[in-house]
């Protein structure tokens, strides 16, 4: 058996990967039954395909924001595993390294200054996060690649890059800033198709760069010397890693703001579940998909009718998975 | 290996810089007060209102800054020097993040707004967060870190919880919860400054078996070092001076972590000295931060910890771009 | 000229330059050790040969070719390497690791074919770790895990093997074990360039001995004609006899 990572894998890859695909489209469903009022299994099911008079309120208003729940958090999913992968390091993710609170500097840029468009404001947020990413890197270059010289460069920024985040809240107009305080919890509420078009065009097409690069990256996971003498050319990959890496992540930040530690946890999580080596990019994928999909039902329904920002979900229960998952690995041994 | 000549002249440098970074604190702010008025309101008291706003509104914050900043280098001094992981710093490690939480928990459940309440509400808080990531964590570094991040995430996550459905609770929470000094100054000194003294004393006597443990436990031990139990303490002290220090000033991260990377070279090998470096640059940090504060949005104040974030940024990549971020 | 060749080589690091006007040739289907005190440049010298190092001037060539003008994936298809440092991704078996090996002989496409399989199973069974398969590399002890990262290079099916001090953390065993592995793999017809600590091991198993000091070549050639008193004293800085092996008739060292 082969996973399409090219990465033969065992059986427990597949059973963990079907597992959390079940457990994801279980949780997708319930929250497609959840509104004002419960709809029954019977009745989403039949608003589903098509028919029922609930079909509108389930298609229209639920779907749109249960679709972004899990392909945005496959997309965060993913790009935590690429940086974790390039820096060697689980805290190399794009929420602890800065690139997340980047892109929404960029994001807060464009709509105080431009009042923009939703493709400016993806565009502002990719720019700014790609920005950030070459700031760190460039600043981790020096006589050779350090993770953990990388790791704490870019705590470093995420920091300054978070403060001047608060500072153009306070400083911004009492409008935009009521706005963009949800905004800065991360927040799927009120998401519509129209919104999530474009970010989902764009999701698949790097999704499918990051499949075909993914042998390399694992290979490139043996460290520099060993990659490079078996052919990788680690200049170009790397680039074109934190590429795909950063767009997965500025285009979920620029619609949803910042959502963090799906990016952080999911590939740890997944990479556990899964019993795999190293920090495979589809468990970690599924992972985020389904980690996303679970804080967004649980965000819509701890507070009812009161929707919370599911940022604040996703932070305390991926906190609290990882925390988990650690006792169990220092129990085992 | 740096000659004792050359700490010593470096400690003297610091402590001028400690000195002017206080009188800046007195003298800068919405109010420029001249310096030799900011002197007189001390030698030659008239109640003019340039010497009320030194005597009772900048010289309280003055201390409260001096008392934070020395509070929050020396347990990240003493976190580092403990876990030997040059990022360990009470706000990485979840420590800032339970004493926050322990004192918003404890103004929900008892609206325990005491001030000794909420002191003992944050060293419990940070305490059992400590004691949780220690747990946790091991013995591996980066394991440790994990913890603290992913804890600091979960309480962060459930206060924001908190705090969105009790909103009267927490007007004034919202402040705090951004680190600062503005504000502080109304409310009584002496029990916090008080415990922050005590810490430090304690702090000066765990150098000789902190010491002793730089060469490693088992040679600290075979020289006669209890291992074990200096550890314990180390590590109430730290959780200690971080919790009384994010009682009164909220959550400011970073401190802990920048003061003992920038002078570590110079102190490398002595836990006393850089000890008494962090106690002197620990306020500075913290002063100069205030002034710039007050002085980037004179209207509003922006909060302290948005600007030790921005000094002590560039001032951690440099150190970390400079001697590499793992030897200990 | 065929095979592996270093001409004119200027290396260093930063601003320390480590050689100058370094030349060699790798002799095709033999074992060559270079030997010399520590930071002579020998890991330098290895690191260039297989583009680890970028020469400040002069050019490595194999079959006459510049290095710098083939593709990596070409260049990882005939040489394979051994560091002194790799990293293991966390929780990988070693049949996995050792599958990584294949890494330039497979194109975009992701399948595994049968030659990538028997590659794998040859380079298990050569360095004897085939009962190791299933195991996780952080399980196993030091010399266990340095012959599954032999047996991952091997699966690379290189007819150029190059390794950087392959025995230091094994135990005296092990050492052995793995220098008769590398003179099977010359029996076999591969060609092997080893960075070694130890001269008389040195001497008793390559064909071909290069010394180093100060990042120079002193000497070069059949081990019975480079291991001499000399030699040792001037590259060492060591007074010895040099006596025949008792069990190899090699040339052995013993000090003074």
């Amino acid at each position: 058996m082969r996973s399409v990572l090219g990465q033969p894998g065992g059986p427990r890859l597949v059973v963990g990967c079907v597992g959390i695909v079940v457990t994801g489209l279980l949780v997708a469903f319930v929250t497609l039954m959840h509104g004002a009022t419960w709809s029954t299994p019977g009745e989403t099911l039949a608003g589903l395909l098509g028919h029922g008079e609930q079909t509108f309120v389930i298609t229209r208003w639920r779907a749109p924001q249960v679709s972004a729940a899990l392909v945005f958090g496959a997309a965060l999913g993913l790009s935590g595993a690429v940086f974790q992968n390039l820096t060697r390091n689980p805290l190399g993710s794009p929420d602890i390294i800065g690139l997340e609170a980047s892109a929404f500097t960029g994001a807060l840029v464009v709509t105080a200054c431009l009042s923009g468009t939703a493709a400016q404001v993806a565009t502002g947020s990719v720019v700014a996060g790609l920005a950030a990413a070459v700031v760190v890197y460039a600043l981790a270059r020096k006589g050779g690649f350090s993770g953990m010289r990388l790791v704490v460069i870019g705590i470093a920024v995420n920091a300054m890059v978070t403060a001047t985040n608060q500072w153009l809240v306070i400083r911004a107009d009492l409008e935009v800033a009521m706005a963009t305080t949800a905004w800065s919890a991360g927040s799927l509420n009120g998401t519509d198709w129209h919104d999530v078009r474009l970010p989902f065009a764009l999701i698949a097409a790097l999704a499918v760069g990051l499949a075909l690069s993914a042998r390399t990256m694992h290979q490139a996971a043996l460290g520099d010397d060993l990659a490079t003498t078996s052919g990788v050319r680690l200049g170009p990959h790397r680039l074109a890693l934190v590429v795909l890496g950063v767009g997965c992540t500025a285009t979920v930040t620029a619609v949803a703001g910042p959502i963090s530690f799906v990016a952080l946890a999911a590939p740890q999580i997944g990479r556990r579940i899964t019993g795999s080596a190293g920090v495979p990019l589809l468990p970690a994928a599924l992972t985020g998909a389904l980690l996303l999909a679970a804080s967004d039902l649980l965000a819509q329904t701890l507070t009812r009718p009161v929707p919370l920002p599911v940022g604040m979900i996703t932070t305390a229960v991926g906190g609290a998975y990882l925390i988990w998952l650690l006792v169990m690995e220092v129990r085992k041994r | 290996m740096s000659d004792p000549g050359r700490r010593f002249s470096g400690l003297l440098l610091a402590l001028a810089a400690a000195l002017v970074a206080a009188a800046a604190s007195l003298a800068v702010g919405t109010r420029t007060v001249p310096l030799d008025e900011v002197v007189r309101a001390f030698t030659d008291y008239a109640a003019t209102d340039d010497h009320i706003v030194v005597r009772d509104l900048r010289l309280p914050r003055m201390w409260l800054g001096i008392a934070v900043g020395a509070a929050l280098a020396v347990s990240g001094a003493l976190v580092q020097t403990l876990t030997r992981n040059p990022l360990a710093e009470p706000g990485i490690l979840g420590v800032t993040a339970g004493a926050s939480f322990a004192i918003l928990l404890a103004t929900a459940l008892w609206q325990a707004d005491a001030q000794a309440a909420q002191l003992v509400a944050a060293a419990v808080g940070a305490l059992a967060a400590t004691a949780v990531v220690y747990a946790v964590g091991g013995s591996s570094p980066l394991r440790l870190v994990l913890a603290g991040v992913a804890l600091s995430a979960v309480l962060g996550g459930l206060g924001l919880g908190i705090r969105l459905a009790l909103p009267d609770v927490f007007d004034d929470y919202r402040f705090w919860s951004v680190g600062s000094l503005a504000g502080r100054d109304q409310v009584p000194l002496e029990l916090p400054l008080l415990v922050i003294a005590v810490g430090l004393a304690a702090a000066l006597l765990l150098v000789p078996p902190l010491d002793a443990m730089l060469l490693g436990d088992e040679v600290a031990h075979t020289q006669g070092t209890r291992v074990a139990r200096t550890r314990t303490i180390t590590l109430v002290v730290l959780t200690v001076l971080a919790a009384a220090a994010t009682a009164i000033a909220g959550p400011i991260l970073f401190v802990g972590l920048i003061v003992p990377h920038l002078v570590r070279r110079l102190t490398a090998g002595s836990v006393g000295w850089l000890l008494a470096y962090c106690v002197v640059l620990g306020p500075v940090l913290i002063l100069v931060s205030d002034v710039v504060a007050r002085l980037l949005l004179p209207t509003g104040e922006v909060p302290v910890a948005v600007v030790t974030a921005f000094v002590g940024g560039p001032v951690l990549i440099w150190v970390v771009r400079r001697y590499g971020a793992v030897d200990p | 000229m065929t095979g592996l060749v270093a001409h004119d080589l200027t290396l260093g690091y930063g601003e320390r330059v480590v050689s100058t006007g370094l030349s060699l040739a790798v002799p095709p289907g033999r074992l060559t050790a270079v030997i010399g005190p520590n930071a002579c440049g020998k890991s330098t010298l290895l690191r260039a040969l297989v583009r680890l190092q970028e020469p400040r001037a002069g050019r490595v060539e194999l079959d006459g070719v510049d290095l710098r003008r083939l593709r990596p994936r070409e260049v990882a298809r005939r040489i394979g390497f051994l560091p002194q440092r790799m990293v293991a991704p966390e929780g990988i078996s070693v049949t996995h690791l050792v599958r990584r090996g294949r890494y330039p002989h497979r194109d975009w496409r992701l399948t595994w074919t049968d030659v990538d399989e028997a590659a794998v199973t040859r380079a298990l069974l050569d360095t004897g770790v085939e009962d190791l398969a299933s195991r996780r590399i952080e399980e196993l002890s030091g010399g266990q895990a340095q012959r599954v990262w032999l047996a991952m290079v091997l699966a690379q099916e290189t007819e150029l093997l190059l390794l950087d001090e392959p025995t230091t953390f094994l135990d005296l065993a092990h050492q052995y074990d793995l220098l008769r592995l590398l003179a099977r793999l010359r029996d076999a017809g591969r060609t092997v360039v080893v960075v070694l600590h130890d001269v008389n091991q040195a001497a008793r198993f390559a064909d071909h001995l290069v010394a180093m000091q100060a990042g120079r070549v002193v000497a070069a050639g059949a081990p019975a004609e480079v291991v001499t008193a000399d030699l040792v004293e001037q590259v060492f800085g060591l007074a010895c006899e040099v006596v025949p092996d008792p069990v190899a008739g090699s040339p052995m060292v013993v000090a003074h």
